[in-house]
């Protein structure tokens, strides 16, 4: 089972979004806004990280520009974008990651994309190689 | 407001500078063409006056003067001892065709218009022909007396005398005419070159005016089309929101569903159904807010009218424990008794409450957390404000606060952009209007009028107050 990190600003998807990860057997931290889950991901390295886009103080763009830059070792991470904005293909574009999911998303269809991101482990690509 | 006070000003700038700039352009159109009607009208009097006056008494009074040359030299031949009688009759008859003819000649100038100065020689050239005419009858006479001598002495005498001083006046008419032909001439010609020239001035305004108008218009059109796009991005950027605040909700409630579904005595236990109740509630209100929104621009029902003071109060007591959880002061400051708004309580509760739960929401790290309420009666509206001692409305964003969907851009508090915009909404709706401007101190004050109950609104009868600052 793997080390997961949830970002998210809306504490009740992020609450159960955990407890259902858990209770899938694997291990799972949260932060609420890009800062805090930057802190976390810094504290002990990440298997995967499930990252909002829109969240106050460090939007989840700006985090997994943070782990790409400036973080070693974090930029290896992959990370699956989930949000309700409109153009998350495009957002997941910018930050390189080819791993999306729009809200709302079916509980199975996560699982799904969680386990072929931990199969493939297949980390943020600048966004210049991804286009 | 005051930024967008100062838009539509310049707006209006615009708008007035284009109208100017048109009814100058047409002004400037219909004087050169005023100008240049003058202008050939004159030019057209002077040819008339020259070929309907000067030419014809040129004319004639040539005409006079070959049939006086006439005159003298059959006076001349009578004379002559050498000429035989039917010469002589011949001569005589001659001589009465040519008075006739001379006479006529003078009579047609006569009757043509006269210059100044004309009349009076036509007055001396009347008695020149009348003393001639005296001589020729008495040089005919003596003629016909078989007075040959005399008659040529009296010939010699006075009637070539007589004849030349005629002349005389003939060629100073003809002169004053030829005269008046020439300064009609120059005339025509001064008031084509005045008329050209001027032409030419007001057609270059006209151009020059056409060219600003066509500059004024260009920027509305560009204002315009980035006002447009700046709607379009506003649009596209609202609806991301809503369907990213709506969206992000539902997900939680479909992992609690899953949850639940997955293991109830889990999800009830942890009270997640509880959640995602809430949740939906939330839901609830943010579509709440949207058809308020969408339907606060509906105009009141006549006769509807709001206590303003009971519902101040009431909606103060009911937000003082969210205040009061935030550490804030949420004060009422004494109401004139009886004062009514020209719209129905609800809507004045949503105005007020939008802006007091603003000045709680945003009062931010501040030392000093006080939020004050006030209303007064200014003549045919009432006025509210509340005051806040918050962190203030930056500069770069009172432009478009009240617009639709705009936030500040930092903004950590959980909405949509719509509170202020649904506050200018309803006050507009109802004649009113909405402002904010900075505190004495710290923080701003956001306020509102509308028209009092039984009044007409502001829009029929215009300002007659402006707010501080």
């Amino acid at each position: 089972m793997a080390d997961l990190l949830i970002v998210d600003d809306d504490v009740d998807t992020a609450d159960l979004l955990s407890e259902m990860l858990r209770f899938d057997g694997h291990d799972t931290r949260v932060a609420n806004d890009g800062s805090e889950g930057l802190s976390l991901a810094r504290d002990r390295k990440p298997d995967l990280v499930v990252l909002d886009v829109e969240m106050p103080k460090v939007s989840g763009p700006e985090m997994a520009h943070e782990m790409f830059l400036r973080d070693r070792g974090l930029e290896s991470v992959p990370i699956i974008l989930c949000s309700g904005v409109l153009d998350l293909g495009g957002v997941a574009a910018s930050v390189g990651t080819r791993y999306f999911l729009p809200k709302p998303y079916a509980l199975d269809s996560l699982l799904s994309l969680i386990g072929r991101v931990l199969r493939e482990r297949v980390p943020p690509a600048p966004p210049s190689e991804e286009r | 407001m005051m930024a967008t006070d100062a838009g539509s000003a310049s707006s209006r700038r615009l708008a007035w500078l284009l109208v100017g700039s048109f009814a100058l352009t047409i002004a400037s159109f219909v004087a050169a063409s005023a100008v240049s009607e003058y202008r050939a009208r004159g030019i057209e009097e002077a040819a008339e006056s020259i070929t309907g006056n000067a030419l014809p008494t040129v004319d004639c009074l040539s005409r006079a003067r070959t049939e006086l040359r006439e005159i003298s030299l059959l006076l001349e031949r009578l004379s002559d001892e050498h000429g035989g009688p039917k010469s002589a009759a011949e001569d005589m008859s001659r001589l009465a065709r040519t008075r006739d003819v001379l006479a006529t000649e003078r009579n047609r100038c006569l009757a043509l218009p006269n210059y100044p100065g004309e009349e009076e020689i036509e007055d001396r050239a009347s008695a020149r022909a009348r003393e001639m005419d005296a001589s020729i009858d008495e040089v005919l006479r003596r003629y016909e007396a078989g007075n040959r001598q005399a008659a040529a002495q009296e010939l010699h005498a006075k009637t070539q005398t007589a004849i030349d001083r005629l002349d005389a006046e003939l060629v100073e008419e003809i002169d004053l005419n030829a005269s008046q032909s020439t300064a009609l001439g120059a005339r025509i010609a001064e008031l084509r070159a005045s008329s050209r020239r001027t032409g030419a001035v007001l057609n270059a305004l006209s151009a020059v005016l056409a060219a600003i108008a066509a500059f004024v218009m260009l920027r509305i059109l560009r204002r315009f089309a980035r006002l447009m796009e700046t709607r379009v991005s506003d649009l596209e950027h609202f609806a991301g929101r809503v369907a990213h605040d709506i969206r992000s909700p539902l997900a939680s409630v479909g992992l609690a569903l899953d949850l639940t579904k997955r293991d109830p005595e889990l999800g009830l236990k942890k009270g997640v159904l509880d959640r995602a109740t809430t949740t939906l509630q939330r839901v609830g209100q943010l579509v709440d807010g949207l058809l308020l929104f969408a339907r606060a621009g509906k105009a009141p029902e006549e006769g509807t009218m709001a206590s303003v003071g009971e519902i101040l109060a009431g909606v103060v007591d009911d937000m003082r424990p969210f205040a009061e959880k935030n550490g804030i002061t949420l004060e009422l400051e004494p109401v004139v008794a009886g004062i009514t708004a020209r719209c129905s309580p609800g809507v004045f509760v949503s105005l007020i409450s939008n802006l007091v739960g603003n000045a709680i929401k945003f009062m931010g790290t501040s030392d000093v957390r006080r939020v004050t309420v006030r209303a007064r009666d200014i003549g045919r509206s009432v006025l509210v404000e509340v005051s806040d001692t918050g962190p203030g409305v930056p500069a770069s964003e009172k432009d478009r606060i009240f617009d639709p969907y705009v936030r500040a851009a930092e903004a950590t508090i959980p909405g949509i952009g719509l509170g202020l915009a649904t506050v200018r909404r309803l006050a507009d709706a109802h004649g009113g209007a909405v402002g904010v401007r900075a505190n004495v101190d710290r923080g701003s004050v956001f306020w509102f009028e509308l028209p009092k109950a039984r009044t007409p609104s502001r829009r029929a009868v215009g300002r007659d107050w402006a707010p501080v600052g």
